[in-house]
């Protein structure tokens, strides 16, 4: 399958860490933000281990942003285009 | 039982007399927050000045701190607060509190004003009064370096030389960082001439179910050190939240003029000036850092306010700022904001130079190091600054446009309130003020929550949507009242249910550890109306005090200035939809349109007997 959608996808925060990058450059098939992101977590194992959850979902306390709007989980089936900047940001909390 | 005693240290005739615990305010509040809040009801009248000695100060240790239930470190400091007019109330970990329960004490009131300067000695079912000369002028590292010198092994709670001054966001410390930090504790030790309350004690606490116990800890601990968050709060701590909120655009900077700043004081910077993590006593988290400057921290609150808030983007000096702040005893989430507030006011020329002496700018950091220092010996512009919200009196009616606090308390949380509803609504309604730890409910942050799993934690008709104001109220109800609950078990809100996490622990576990420590039954109904009791029993102080409803709003930036930047761009309280949140609030409560109790439910909880 020709992977001709290009798209930025941006670590941050704990995620950086864990993988040790702040970017990712994704060539992918084409699909929604959700097949993006589940395809990054298998081709990058350390990515995988932080942000799926048992079951093999992406867990909730990862947040996505795609070009700037936060994303709720009935909009991760948003198709991603050529060029998007996906970020993605484990979220916690603290005082 | 657990049950330790209480001691009641009256200042002015120099004596003390101590008391047991009645069952029936143990039943009802369970200890720490809860019971401390019972004790200032009964104790203190309508208008008390919180700086005169009919004030009074109360230590109170959770029901389970001190023991092996994991992160049980927590005692809460309450009083009037001399910042705010309302409730006083603060939470802190460390060692302290279980040195104290060791000592033979579950709760210590400081009531009248001492001639002299004294410290509190307590050691194995003593309490001492005792002569503090020695003590006073120091700040809280040399004070507490010095108590140990003389002492030994002590466990100590101080004031610095703010709480000394009356600086009214003047803390209590113990160690280098764990602070008593919000609503000015420190200024009412302060102003009861007492420096410290020091505690050293052989008294083990007897459980209820020994074995039990263990056997619950274990599953607990693997429960807590399975999630995934564990180890990164163990490793980065609360810092990593900084760039969470800063790329959504939802960072307090510059008073809150912007909301977005720099990526200098991301946690990886601020990791290179890490030595090591450490934590409280019994914890299994470790969020905590011991920096390279000599001091603790940064959080995520000092990051946020001494760094954004006040224009300056360099992490050095954050931590500088933050770790003066803690020597001198000032809150750095009252401090970091005040400051900001100054700054902007300056700006805007409504103060000028003839008041503060010299030219306000964000960004400077000398400025913002000396006004600390000034602050906390009420010196120049810092004698102003140090009146807290009150200064307005000083600055004039135009000012209070641009103060970022909420019931006199400036807010806490560097989390800009206008994006997420339900954070607003926390902080319009936190008994003690504009504060992230009474109610926030933190799972708003993750954004893809869905709804089946947000109602199965908050309700039926909770949005997903975090700009949504539909069904938000209960989400601050749910918050509110395990959170209460949290602070009377004594245990570090870390790893409670809903604050950092849709996992971690929820009332089943807190029922199973305390049974299994003190042989209590509680089931969820019955542990959730504790939470609620103390909801309900601040609100009836506060009430005393003074308190409407129209002091459950929010600042008027809020209101009125969208959010310039960022994905957060445009976002802001729309004031109609609000009202209506807050009714929908009020009412799940059981309080009326203007935010009362039931005269039944006051009758109630007036009823609560047995204090001597
Ligand atoms: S998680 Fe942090 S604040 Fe809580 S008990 Fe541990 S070190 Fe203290």
């Amino acid at each position: 399958m020709e992977r001709d959608v290009k798209v930025r996808l941006r670590l941050l925060s704990s995620l950086r860490q864990t993988v040790g990058e702040s970017e990712l450059a994704i060539g992918f098939a084409g699909g929604s933000v959700e097949s993006l992101v589940k395809e990054a977590g298998n081709k990058y194992p350390k990515l995988g281990e932080a942000i799926f959850a048992k079951d093999g979902s992406i867990d909730y306390a990862i947040n996505v942003i795609l070009n700037g709007r936060p994303l709720t989980e009935s909009a991760m089936k948003e198709t991603v285009r050529d060029g998007d900047e996906v970020t993605l940001l484990a979220a916690a909390a603290g005082g | 039982m657990l049950d330790r005693k209480i001691g009641i240290v009256d200042l002015s005739r120099n004596s003390v007399k101590i008391v047991d615990m009645p069952k029936d305010i143990r039943a009802k509040y369970l200890g720490g927050r809860g019971i401390n809040t019972y004790l200032l009801y009964k104790l203190l009248r309508k208008g008390v000045d919180p700086l005169s000695p009919n004030n009074v100060l109360i230590l109170g240790a959770g029901l389970l701190t001190g023991t092996l239930v994991p992160n049980s470190s927590r005692f809460n400091v309450s009083t009037k607060s001399p910042e705010t007019g309302f409730l006083g109330d603060s939470n802190c970990g460390g060692f302290f509190a279980p040195e104290m329960r060791y000592a033979g004490f579950d709760h210590i009131i400081l009531k009248g004003k001492a001639k002299k300067p004294r410290y509190v000695y307590v050691e194995d079912g003593d309490i001492e009064i005792r002569d503090a000369r020695d003590y006073w002028g120091m700040n809280t590292n040399d004070a507490q370096v010095s108590f140990r010198k003389n002492l030994g092994d002590v466990e100590v709670a101080c004031c610095g030389t703010a709480g000394e001054n009356l600086v009214r966001f003047a803390n209590l410390r113990t160690g280098v960082k764990n602070s008593a930090g919000r609503c000015g504790t420190g200024a009412v030790m302060g102003s009861k001439n007492v420096k410290a309350v020091v505690a050293y004690g052989t008294m083990g606490l007897k459980i209820k179910h020994p074995q039990k116990l263990l056997d619950v800890v274990k599953e607990v601990e693997d429960y807590i050190l399975g999630s995934k968050l564990t180890p990164i709060l163990g490793s980065v701590g609360t810092p990593l939240l900084y760039e969470v909120s800063n790329e959504l655009g939802a960072i307090r900077t510059k008073n809150s003029q912007l909301n977005q700043w720099s990526d200098s004081l991301n946690a990886e910077n601020i990791e290179k000036e890490v030595e090591k993590m450490i934590g409280c006593s019994s914890c299994i988290v470790h969020c905590r850092h011991r920096n390279k400057l000599g001091g603790e921290g940064p959080e995520y609150t000092s990051v946020g306010l001494l760094g954004a808030n006040v224009g300056i983007d360099d992490v050095k000096q954050v931590i500088e700022l933050q770790n003066i702040a803690n020597d001198l005893g000032l809150d750095v989430s009252s401090a970091g904001t005040i400051i900001a507030w100054a700054f902007e006011l300056f700006e805007l020329g409504i103060i000028n130079e003839k008041m503060t002496g010299e030219k306000l700018e964000f960004g400077n950091f000398e400025q913002a190091r000396s006004l600390l220092h000034d602050i906390a010996g009420r010196e120049g512009f810092g004698d102003i600054l140090a009146e807290s919200t009150q200064a307005a009196k000083k600055f004039g009616k135009k000012s209070e446009d641009y103060l970022i606090a909420v019931k006199n308390l400036p807010q806490s949380d560097p989390h800009d309130v206008r994006y997420i509803k339900a954070f607003a609504l926390g902080i319009a309604t936190a008994s003690r003020g504009a504060d992230h730890l009474r109610s926030r409910p933190t799972l708003e942050i993750f954004l893809r929550l869905p709804k089946e799993v947000k109602e199965r934690i908050y309700g039926k008709g909770v949005s997903p949507d975090p700009t949504s104001y539909d069904g938000k109220e209960k989400t601050v109800y749910f918050s509110d009242n395990i959170f209460a609950v949290v602070d009377c078990l004594g245990i570090c809100k870390f790893i409670c249910h809903g604050f950092n996490s849709p996992h971690f622990l929820d009332y089943p576990r807190f029922e199973a550890l305390l049974e299994a420590a003190t042989g209590m039954k509680y089931g969820r109904r019955k542990m959730e109306a504790v939470g609620k009791r103390v909801i309900d029993t601040e609100r009836m102080f506060n009430i005393r005090q003074g308190l409407t409803r129209k002091d459950d709003t929010l600042p008027k930036r809020y209101f009125d200035d969208p959010m310039p930047m960022g994905p957060t761009k445009g976002h802001h309280i729309d004031r109609n939809e609000f009202d209506a949140m807050l009714s929908r609030y009020y009412k799940l409560r059981g309080w009326d349109e203007k935010g009362m109790l039931a005269p039944s439910r006051v009758e109630e909880i007036k009823s609560v007997g047995g204090l001597p």
